[in-house]
């Protein structure tokens, strides 16, 4: 009877988080997938027409593909370069160099704009005629050299690509903090038995670490496919569709009265999320104890 | 366990007290009554009646929108006629957002008492669903503000022999400005609006021979001057005239015919020969900065941009006096007779829609139209106009309608008239770098088009 009693104080707790969570997770995300089936152009009541949305979307033209491929592409560069490099510097400031401090403040500035002024200030930057990266090529004896680059083929896609690379903040602090939390008898161990500078970087700390960096993996690519203002704020998707994306196949049938399509696309982010999520937690044995 | 019990209640009451406090609803949203602030809609409708009308109107012509200039004191001098009567407040809206805002409002229940268009397709789903209230008997008992309507406007906006939005009674035909020192300098003497595009591809010739960029173009945001330049230049091809005629209502979806392909093959020669390094990915800021600082010598263009010719924040001082306006080539002017304009919707409380058609009339006066187009230029076929008005008016707008009175050949839409919305707003300008740089033909540039405006095709 007494945990019978428990178990109902347990469940009026919860039931606040829950409904809050229900209302603001849960009922948009079971809209959009319900709606995805469904042909509703936002002003008139939505129909079910099957899988309609999700063919139309897959099998119109070439763009899913590409949109699919630009996000592999990208997807593939954020879980290595991206967040090889928040690693690196994770590990750089966990050894506490002169002017560590200094360095990780400035590291985390960009985390305090947002990104859609990001995205206006790399505009800026690869602008052709004003921007500081043409001007420094110019600079040193390229005086020829003329690339606009949001808006040339192929040179978008890697425009796109440098708006991001290296803003790896949210992965350095993961990594930096599971370093951090290593507990200083095991250096002090390995050092007795003799154990190198990179021996213990390759045996000690990255496998301590190893979940934070299948956590930022987990973070990068699922930010690709969500990825929005970057792409939208600046090439919009080209030249043509070289730097397309599902989620501006989302915004096309948002801005055409289309939501059951864009509640398609949505769907497939969705999917493509939680694909990333198994994958990850299997490599990485998320679930299982560190220690 | 009993305090423990009592202690969690009391929690959990808190808890819940918290989480239901946003559901204490005092919106009132569901009673379907568009927002005005003129009194409480709890009042009692006989103490309203007595009381000034208050109307709050969210509109994009506010703050830094170029229309503000004009619409706000406008707004203040109704407000000044009707001031015992009735009150305009204009809520300020991002131009992008307004749309948006409109269509929200109205699955809200919320719409407020004037609204001036808003996306084509809810005031389409709206008149469809009679939710707009019909302007034909106010205009029928106006005699005068009803003749002094456009025609073709007054057919557009009428279905089953309502009126829904408000006619135009002003056509302001977009061609394109230029700069007079520049052609002096190449020797072109001929009026624009009396070449034709063999003339007019000869002119950029020759200003290029003079190392003078000739054209202003883009193809960032919507490729607004070289969308234009692209519309005059089809306009004058066999078959346009019935695709681009200017009171067409309906959307056009194959762009493989032969004008529109000859029309992309001239744009790309354009993009590739006769504009500026950066006009690809160019803005509008950066296609009208290059005119403004005399880094080209012509920009298609409304007349609403006149007034950044003697702002010297944009250009140098001076700067005014050596433009030059004209019709497009083949005597093309630019305008639509086939959108919608200010509507009323239904529902709201008899005081209110008198209030939102005494603005609707106040701003057709003939007075209020003649200042609009001496601020902003553009004809009224159907208003006398006072002695005055051609002496108010800036030079190069009386330029602009001296062109119109003896140069008009033909009022045709623009392309981003005729085209849907993706098309205007993405694929057209998306895909001009890969034209511009010869990655797609002009065949296959029509081709793609033709496939996205069907993509989403109703």
């Amino acid at each position: 009877m007494k945990i019978k009693w428990l178990n109902v104080w347990i469940a009026a707790f919860l039931a606040p988080t829950v409904l809050v969570l229900a209302l603001f997770y849960i009922v948009p995300i079971g809209t959009v997938l319900v709606t995805g089936f469904m042909e509703w152009d936002g002003l008139r009541a939505p129909e079910f027409n099957g899988l309609n949305n999700y063919i139309h979307l897959i099998t119109y033209d070439n763009t899913f593909f590409i949109a699919l491929r630009n996000i592999l592409l990208w997807s593939l560069m954020a879980a290595t370069l991206h967040v090889g490099f928040g690693t690196l510097v994770a590990f750089v400031l966990y050894k506490k160099h002169i002017g560590w401090r200094f360095v990780r403040g400035v590291f985390m500035v960009p985390m305090v704009i947002s990104a859609a002024a990001w995205a206006i200030i790399y505009k800026l930057f690869f602008n052709d005629e004003i921007g500081i990266l043409n001007h420094m090529i110019r600079s040193i004896g390229f005086s020829d050299f003329h690339v606009n680059w949001f808006f040339d083929s192929p040179a978008s896609f890697f425009a796109i690509t440098l708006t991001w690379l290296f803003y790896a903040v949210y992965v350095t602090l993961i990594v930096y903090n599971d370093l951090m939390a290593i507990p200083k008898e095991v250096h002090e161990a390995a050092l007795l038995d003799g154990a190198s500078e990179w021996g213990m970087i390759r045996h000690i700390n990255l496998p301590l670490v190893k979940k934070a960096i299948g956590t930022g993996i987990i973070l990068s690519v699922t930010a690709r496919i969500a990825g929005f203002e970057e792409v939208a704020l600046t090439s919009r998707g080209g030249p043509g569709n070289d730097t397309y994306n599902i989620t501006l196949m989302l915004y096309d049938g948002i801005v055409n009265y289309n939501y059951g399509y864009a509640n398609a696309a949505a769907t497939i982010m969705i999917l493509l999320g939680i694909l990333v999520l198994l994958l990850i937690n299997r490599v990485f044995k998320m679930n299982e104890s560190t220690y | 366990m009993k305090r423990f019990k009592i202690v969690s209640m009391l929690c959990l009451t808190m808890a819940l007290g918290l989480t239901g406090c946003g559901s204490n609803n005092d919106g009132g949203s569901a009673s379907g009554t568009p927002s005005s602030s003129g009194e409480s809609t709890d009042k009692p409708v006989e103490t309203a009646v007595q009381e000034k009308v208050v109307l709050k109107i969210p509109h994009y012509k506010s703050g830094q929108n170029v229309g503000a200039k004009f619409f706000l004191p406008q707004v203040e001098r109704f407000n000044t006629k009707y001031a015992d009567k009735y009150e305009i407040q204009i809520e300020e809206v991002p131009n992008d957002d307004y749309n948006d805002k409109i269509k929200l409002l109205w699955q809200q229940k919320e719409l407020p008492a004037l609204i001036e268009k808003g996306a084509n397709e809810l005031v389409e789903t709206l008149i469809e669903k009679d939710e707009i209230y019909d302007l034909k008997p106010f205009l029928d008992s106006k005699p005068e503000l009803k003749a002094s309507l456009i025609e073709d406007s007054v057919a557009f906006n009428t279905r089953d022999g309502k009126i829904y939005t408000m006619p135009s009674s002003v056509v302001r035909p977009i061609g394109l400005f230029y700069n007079k020192e520049m052609f002096a300098d190449a020797g072109i003497t001929k009026p624009i609006a009396q070449m034709n595009f063999e003339e007019f591809d000869q002119a950029l010739q020759a200003l290029k021979d003079k190392g003078i960029t000739p054209l202003s173009l883009m193809t960032g945001e919507n490729a607004w001057t070289t969308m234009l330049l692209a519309s005059a230049f089809m306009a004058n091809e066999p078959g346009a005239e019935e695709v681009l005629k200017s009171n067409r209502a309906d959307k056009e979806f194959d762009y493989t015919s032969q004008m529109w392909v000859k029309a992309f093959g001239e744009v790309q020669k354009w993009l590739k020969e006769y504009t500026t390094d950066n006009a690809l990915g160019a803005a509008y800021a950066d296609s009208a900065n290059n005119f403004l600082n005399e880094k080209t010598a012509i920009i298609a263009n409304g007349t609403w941009m006149v007034g950044d010719f003697s702002d010297t924040t944009k250009a140098p001082e001076g700067f005014d006096k050596k433009v030059g306006v004209s019709l497009y080539p083949g005597g093309i002017g630019l305008a639509t007779t086939a959108e919608y304009s200010w509507w009323i919707p239904k529902g709201l409380k008899q005081e209110e829609t008198e209030a939102a058609l005494a603005f609707i009339e106040f701003i057709r006066s003939p007075e209020e139209v003649e200042a609009y187009m001496v601020a902003e230029g553009g004809q009224a076929p159907n208003i006398q106009t006072s002695a005055e008005f051609t002496s108010k008016l800036n030079p190069i707008l009386a330029e602009m309608n001296r062109s119109v009175s003896s140069d008009l050949k033909m009022i045709a839409q623009s392309m981003a008239d005729v085209w849907p919305d993706q098309i205007s707003s993405k694929e057209f300008s998306g895909y001009l770098p890969l034209l511009a740089q010869d990655k797609m033909t002009p065949e296959q540039f029509a081709e793609h088009l033709t496939k996205k405006a069907q993509q989403f095709k109703k």
